[in-house]
């Protein structure tokens, strides 16, 4: 009796699996490039996705169909890399955003006197360097510029991902750009690759 | 400097996230008039671009979308073992059952199942027992819990509130500084004596405290699930997490107290008591829950 109540009410997991399989799992390149991009290491990315994928199955069926399951997914694998993964790898250094913001108007300043307003400067600099200079971000920016500027999401989509109004969507991924220009610039200072009539 | 709204626009045009055509020439005109608003259209769109050609999209690795697939299958098959080797053990009342599978019969039982299932949850709500022995740490909830509720117990920790009526309560706590919103479970039984709030890196959080008539106390500290998550006030075992999660409630009974945790609309709850766990279950949690 209690076996024909339990059909009743559990989910026959096998038409769960297939459901999943159908919906979760095509994101999975997505989520990994974001998870690579958050981590920076490939093997830790592997075991967050996993992670992430065996969290969602065990969830799946509190999942509301026809929502976003993108969306759904996403925030699945954030909390993971909040709870898990960001206590083992360490945190960037707190900016304090006023020092960026002061360095910024300068750099501003004497970009425009010099009327050097269009440049190419970034070009040279490494792979490594633009990741680094990503991984320095503080971690709400990191995120909003990897899914917009890399994965080439909608402000919509990221505002549903990270749980948050579209404005502070725009107005995070505008800090964030702010600090990586800033950071990229003082990398292209130091190889040489800024004109010197840029400097003071 | 330029007004914030402008340079947010800058954003929005740079993304293509500006939909009115009317507002997309502003923007455009700022640009094309101004050396400081050129300079932020071209340094972010400068940065956007170096990502976008840098950064080539890394799709996930065919053994890594392998293994999931083959992890998945294997919770599949694992339930149906088990689901195939709980229906060969068939007890006599399972035929009698079988025997009875008939339609009408079937219904009349389905109702009494039914009537009885939603008795027992009414009145009866469905913990789990969980030991809370594996949180550590200085900022765990339940050690926290437990080190307050000592401390009550000890009179060292005294509430700084005695209102009773919820409402007041909830003033007390929004106005000592806790951001989140409290609930203020009433019982029958249990009376609240008063309330206290506490302060955890800078983060006021709140707690109330009931007795019994017997005199019997019962603890109650709430958090927001914000704390946890992004403010990171305090922390919780990822096990511990999963199973608030997935469970109504998680307890623990020894000879001396008994610890409830639960999570509901968005917050969570630790709740010690030196009373009897199986009051605090019927007339209290059953009500909260």
């Amino acid at each position: 009796m209690l076996q024909k109540l339990e059909e009743n009410i559990k989910p026959d997991l096998e038409q769960l699996y297939k459901d999943f399989e159908e919906e979760a799992l095509p994101h999975m390149d997505a989520l990994y490039n974001f998870a690579l991009k958050m981590t920076g290491d490939s093997d830790t990315a592997d075991d967050l996705i996993q992670d992430t994928y065996m969290k969602a199955f065990k969830f799946f069926d509190k999942f509301e169909k026809g929502t976003n399951c993108k969306a759904w997914l996403f925030r699945i694998l954030k909390n993971s890399y909040i709870n898990d993964y960001r206590k083992q790898s360490k945190e960037p250094d707190k900016v304090d955003y006023d020092d960026i913001e002061n360095f910024y108007e300068n750099i501003k300043a004497n970009e425009i006197k010099s009327s050097h307003l269009v440049h190419d400067d970034f070009s040279k600099l490494m792979d490594d360097d633009i990741s680094e200079a990503i991984t320095t971000l503080p971690e709400d920016f990191r995120t909003v510029i990897i899914l917009s500027d890399i994965e080439g999401f909608t402000y919509e989509e990221i505002a549903e991902f990270v749980d948050c109004p579209i404005g502070t969507v725009r107005s995070r991924l505008h800090r964030a750009r702010k600090m990586l220009f800033t950071k990229l610039y003082t990398y292209a200072e130091d190889r040489g690759y800024v004109k010197s009539d840029n400097k003071d | 400097m330029e007004p914030l709204k402008d340079i947010y626009n800058i954003t929005s045009y740079v993304d293509g996230e500006i939909n009115a055509v009317e507002e997309e020439l502003i923007v455009k005109n700022k640009i094309n008039s101004s050396s400081e608003y050129l300079f932020e259209y071209t340094s972010q769109k400068e940065v956007k671009s170096l990502l976008n050609s840098r950064f080539a999209k890394i799709s996930a690795p065919d053994y890594l979308k392998e293994k999931i697939k083959t992890d998945l299958r294997k919770e599949v098959e694992a339930y149906n073992i088990k689901k195939i080797e709980t229906s060969s053990n068939k007890s006599i009342f399972d035929a009698v059952w079988d025997s009875l599978f008939k339609p009408v019969p079937a219904f009349a039982f389905a109702v009494v199942i039914a009537i009885t299932l939603l008795y027992f949850n009414v009145t009866r709500p469905d913990g789990v027992n969980f030991v809370f022995d594996h949180e550590s740490g200085e900022y765990n909830m339940v050690q926290r819990a437990k080190i307050n509720f000592d401390k009550i117990m000890n009179g060292e920790l005294t509430p700084q509130s005695f209102e009773v009526e919820p409402t007041q309560i909830k003033q007390f706590f929004r106005n000592a500084g806790v951001r989140y919103e409290t609930v203020i479970p009433e019982c029958t039984y249990w009376k609240i004596l008063g309330s206290v709030v506490s302060d955890c890196k800078g983060e006021k959080l709140a707690h109330t405290v009931y007795t019994s008539p017997t005199g019997e106390i019962m603890y109650l500290f709430q958090v927001d699930e914000e704390h946890f998550s992004r403010y990171k006030t305090l922390d919780l075992s990822q096990n511990l997490e999963d199973m608030l999660n997935t469970e109504k409630y998680l307890k623990f009974v020894d000879t001396t107290n008994c610890i409830f945790m639960w999570k509901k609309e968005g917050a969570i709850f630790a709740l010690i008591s030196n009373g009897n766990s199986e009051t605090i279950e019927h007339d209290f949690l059953a009500q909260v829950l």
